[in-house]
């Protein structure tokens, strides 16, 4: 019989997610048999319904849901505090929360230019130092939610792709650096999901999410594999990298991006 | 004489690269605006027979960009080339590193880039050309293991130049980037266990030539990127390491 991916009795926080791909990861983990905390900011009435949707799957005890700003190091440090108050352990950290602007290149305003500095890469710094002393017990595993625009660029928001490159090197930087501890530390790379909220846009995501409209596979002309991603795409992704399958694998970038970096 | 009557501006012209880079422009033809330059060096370069000023503007400010750009062309006329040269790398860990630490590093090696990029930027495009060139590491790629901030705001700047090059290529200008790597002096910065480049002493016999690299070197790169020999280079990565970055140990 295999067991792989079998994540019962382990705790994982994922950033950013009420909604949208954190919601997904946290959905793969709970399926797995894993504890979670859901992290939210902006908009707790949503992660509130996310909470909801999440304990229908793993039951009341599965997830709880913290309210906090990544970018402020107390608040994440209080965020791993209340996880391991409650269950005693962590084994995994996902860092997703980022924020985009799209405002274009040359009218960014200097608020919104430091804004994401702090979100997307102070966040990200922020939650690996806060997470590393209990990581070190279960040697555990980090994984980053970057983008295929840490790569390629974005055509639409250049500081968002500003700071999914430097993601990427803290990536790195955090995977040399934390092995001397048994930390793996890993990024995945997502093109186009597409999600309940996205960029401000309130139509809703169609319930049933894998069963897609036709519609959805002849919208999406830049996929090769015929649809956009969807949010529990990057979360079995996630739930891999975390894995004890995953052992050998750190300071790696996985696209899940259904082939469209490559058309 | 690639750059007769074209102004050239490189900034932490104080640095040593800084300084290489200032030399190889007026060597050819360039007038040269020299970002916190010091007396000595302007000497140098007019005694090459360079046009030259020194400006010291605030760089991680949108004003700060925008009123060196008046200033400079007010003497000049225009800025044909930005060389941004800011590399200024601080030892810590991630595990530790303060987040003052975390946002001066990025602010400083990265935000000036993408400030610096649009205020002049937006001044070629008024000419319909203009070159970009980032003198970054190595280090937007590999891991120090010794100075992480410094590469992830390396890292930043890799994705800023993709996004000018699209950007600000459809208004005829392009930017680059140089990898700089294994230049002599790098080995005390970026000593570091996790990473095989830096161990000790043997830096420059993991160059296949055994020899470390130059500032000179570097800034020959910088000046082919700069030059209209590279009018069809746009959103590139050149790295200029002596084949540095492709050693992994097995070997002294």
């Amino acid at each position: 019989m295999n067991k792989a991916f079998d994540m019962t009795g382990k705790v994982f926080i994922v950033t950013g997610s009420g909604k949208g791909i954190g919601k997904g990861i946290i959905r793969c983990f709970v399926k797995s048999g894993a504890k979670c905390v859901m992290n939210c900011n902006s908009n707790p009435a949503m992660a509130q319904d996310a909470l909801k949707e999440i304990q229908a799957i793993g039951g009341e005890d599965c997830c709880i849901l913290y309210q906090a700003d990544v970018s402020d190091p107390k608040q994440a440090q209080a965020m791993c505090k209340a996880a391991y108050d409650k269950w005693g352990r962590i084994d995994g950290l996902v860092n997703n929360a980022a924020l985009q602007k799209q405002w274009p290149m040359d009218k960014y305003p200097l608020s919104d230019i430091d804004l994401l500095i702090r979100v997307n890469l102070g966040g990200y710094l922020n939650m690996c130092q806060a997470v590393l002393p209990y990581l070190k017990e279960t040697k555990g595993s980090i994984t980053f939610i970057s983008s295929v625009h840490g790569k390629r660029p974005t055509d639409f928001d250049a500081v968002y792709a500003f700071t999914k490159g430097g993601m990427h090197m803290l990536m790195r930087e955090t995977a040399i650096e934390f092995a001397q501890y048994g930390i793996r530390v890993n990024m995945i790379m997502p093109s186009g999901v597409k999600i309940e909220f996205k960029s401000g846009n309130p139509q809703p995501f169609p319930k049933g999410s894998i069963q897609l409209p036709r519609e959805y596979y002849t919208d999406y002309p830049t996929y090769p594999l015929g649809r956009v991603g969807l949010p529990d795409d990057d979360g079995w992704a996630c739930v891999y990298l975390a894995s004890e399958e995953a052992e050998h694998v750190s300071g790696a970038c996985l696209r899940v991006d259904g082939c469209s970096m490559l058309k | 004489m690639r750059f007769t009557g074209k102004t050239v501006y490189v900034t932490e012209a104080c640095t040593a690269q800084g300084e290489a880079l200032a030399v190889r422009f007026a060597k050819e033809g360039a007038n040269l605006v020299l970002g916190k330059g010091t007396e000595d060096l302007l000497k140098t370069v007019e005694n090459l027979g360079a046009k030259a000023m020194i400006v010291n503007p605030c760089i991680v400010t949108p004003e700060g960009c925008e009123k060196l750009v008046e200033e400079v062309n007010a003497k000049f006329g225009r800025i044909d080339v930005l060389v941004h040269n800011n590399n200024h790398a601080v030892k810590c860990s991630v595990a530790d590193v303060s987040h003052e630490l975390f946002l001066e590093q990025v602010d400083e090696n990265a935000k000036s880039a993408y400030l610096l990029t649009v205020a002049i930027g937006n001044d070629m495009a008024k000419y319909g050309n203009g070159k970009i060139v980032y003198v970054s590491s190595i280090h937007c790629d590999k891991p120090t293991g010794s100075t992480p901030m410094y590469s992830v705001a390396k890292g930043c700047i890799n994705m800023l130049c993709k996004e000018a090059a699209l950007f600000y290529g459809r208004k005829g200008i392009q930017a680059n980037i140089v990898e700089a790597g294994a230049v002599e002096g790098d080995d005390k910065i970026f000593e570091s266990t996790f990473s095989n480049l830096y161990i000790m002493d043997l830096m420059e016999k993991k160059v296949p030539r055994k020899k470390a690299g130059t500032q000179e070197e570097i800034a020959g790169v910088a000046a082919f990127l700069a030059s209209e020999d590279a009018n069809f280079v746009n959103g590139s990565n050149i790295r200029a390491d002596g084949g540095f970055e492709l050693h992994y140990g097995f070997r002294d």
